[in-house]
C-alpha cells in the first residue's frame, strides 16, 4: 500500500510505503541485486554487462507513475492523494567493491551526465514537480545494499526543504536584488577559512551554517539553477570537485566514510525560479571516526541543530586531506 | 532506444538504450564514448586546497 497523507501540523505530505519493509537488505556480495547477472547466476535487477552506468525502476518505490488509489478514506483535516511520481535507482557501475570515491573522476563525470538526463527526463513528465538526485552511502545511513548506487524520486510537490530553500531565496532576492547562494558563495571565498576545495566553476565549503561537523556544500561559482544550465566545461568541474571532496571524507579516518549526498535544483513544475540557485549538501553522519551525530531532541523536536564542532576547524581538516584530481587515470586507494 | 544527449562531440557521447524488465520496469543502459580526455578538464579540474579571496564574477546575478 502506497499514499500520501497530509500531515497539517506541519503542512507537509508524508509517504506510505508498507511494501518496502520487504526490500533486499544487505545481501552477501555473491547475491547483489545490482551486480550484472552473471551467466547461470541468480537473476539480478540488472540482466546483462556491458555498461557504464544502469538506471532502473525502483522495484520497491514509495512513488509511481500510476499509483494506486489510497487504501485509506481522507478527510477535510486529513487529505490524503494518491502516490504519484517515481522511483529511480541509479547504479553507478557494475563493480561490487567499489564507491562514488573510489571510481576515477571519469566515472563520476559519466554519473553527472545520467543525473542531467534524468533531471531532464524526468522533469518533463506531467506528474514530477520536483526532481531529487540523492546518495545514502553507508550502514551508518541505514542502506540496504553495498554496490555503488544512488537515486532518483520525482515528487508531485515542491519537497518542504527545497520549498524553504526557495522561499529564503526569493526574499533575499527581493530584500537585497542579489541571489542568495551567490552572496554566500562571496561571502564563503571572502573568508576562506571554510573553503575545503574549489576549481574554476565551483566551490566546496562547510558552510559557516552547518549543522553536521563535516557538513559540506558545492557551490557553482556562475548562477545556475539546475545541472540543465551548465556547460559540458562545469559538468565536467562538477565531477572534479565531487571527487576531491568524497575523496578526502574517505581520508579522513581511513575508512570508507558514510554520507547522504542530495542535489538542490529548481522545481519542474513550470514556474519561475531565477532566483534559485544550483548546489550539492553533503550530511555525513560521524562526529569522529567512532561516533554518530545522532538526531535527538532538540534537532528533531525543535528543528535546532546543535554542532559540535566549529566549521572553520572541520574544513581545515578536511582541506588537509584533499589531493589534486587528475583526468586520464585511475584513481587509487579508497 | 540510441540517442545523445546533446552535450556535443567534445563531451563525449552517451548512448542509452531502454529495455523493458519482465515485471514491466523500465531499466536504461548509458554507455559513453570518449569522455575521458576531452579537451576543457584538464586544469580546470585539479580543486586548489584554499582558493585566494576572490568574488566570483557573477555572483550578484
Amino acid at each position: 500500500m502506497s499514499e500520501l497523507r497530509w500531515n497539517p501540523l506541519l503542512g507537509e505530505w508524508v509517504a506510505t510505503a508498507t511494501h518496502r519493509q520487504g526490500r533486499t537488505f544487505l545481501p552477501p556480495a555473491d547475491f547483489c541485486p545490482l551486480c550484472p547477472t552473471k551467466p547461470g547466476g541468480f537473476p539480478t535487477e540488472v540482466p546483462e554487462a556491458g555498461y557504464d552506468i544502469v538506471v532502473f525502476e525502483n522495484r520497491f518505490p514509495s512513488l509511481r507513475p500510476a499509483p494506486p488509489a489510497p487504501a485509506i478514506e481522507g478527510s477535510e483535516l486529513y487529505p490524503v492523494r494518491p502516490a504519484g511520481g517515481q522511483c529511480e535507482v541509479i547504479v553507478y557501475t557494475p563493480r561490487h567493491d567499489s564507491t562514488l570515491a573510489a571510481e576515477p573522476v571519469e566515472q563520476i563525470y559519466k554519473l553527472v551526465r545520467v543525473w542531467v538526463d534524468r533531471f531532464r527526463e524526468l522533469g518533463a513528465q506531467p506528474y514530477a514537480d520536483y526532481v531529487f538526485i540523492f546518495e545514502n552511502k553507508g550502514e551508518a545511513i541505514g542502506v540496504t545494499l553495498h554496490h555503488p548506487h544512488g537515486q532518483v524520486y520525482a515528487y508531485p510537490f515542491v519537497p518542504p526543504r527545497v520549498a524553504r530553500e526557495l522561499a529564503e531565496s526569493l526574499a533575499h532576492r527581493e530584500r537585497t536584488g542579489r541571489c542568495l547562494v551567490c552572496d554566500i558563495v562571496g561571502e564563503e571565498r571572502d573568508d576562506g577559512r571554510r573553503v575545503v576545495a574549489e576549481n574554476e566553476s565551483f566551490v566546496a565549503v562547510i558552510p559557516f551554517f552547518a549543522r553536521y561537523p563535516y557538513e559540506v556544500h558545492v557551490y557553482p561559482l556562475r548562477h545556475r539553477q539546475a545541472l540543465t544550465d551548465m556547460t559540458d566545461g562545469e559538468l565536467r568541474d562538477l565531477a572534479s570537485v565531487l571527487k576531491a571532496v568524497i575523496s578526502a571524507f574517505d581520508r579522513l579516518f581511513d575508512i570508507s566514510f558514510p554520507y547522504m549526498m542530495v542535489l538542490h535544483q529548481r522545481p519542474t513544475d513550470g514556474g519561475s525560479y531565477e532566483h534559485y540557485h544550483f548546489h550539492v549538501e553533503f550530511y555525513p553522519p560521524l562526529r569522529t571516526q567512532a561516533k554518530l551525530k545522532f538526531l535527538a531532541g532538540s534537532e528533531m523536536g525543535a528543528g535546532m541543530f546543535i554542532n559540535d564542532t566549529l566549521a572553520e576547524e572541520k574544513a581545515a581538516e578536511l582541506r588537509s586531506k584533499v589531493e589534486p584530481v587528475v583526468w586520464g587515470e585511475r584513481s587509487v586507494g579508497a | 532506444m540510441t540517442e545523445g544527449d546533446g552535450e556535443g562531440e567534445d563531451a563525449g557521447r552517451m548512448t542509452k538504450r531502454r529495455t523493458t524488465l519482465e515485471d514491466g520496469r523500465y531499466l536504461i543502459y548509458f554507455t559513453f564514448d570518449g569522455v575521458g580526455e576531452a579537451s576543457g578538464a584538464e586544469g580546470a579540474a585539479a580543486p586548489e586546497p584554499l582558493a585566494e579571496a576572490e568574488a566570483a564574477e557573477e555572483r550578484d546575478v
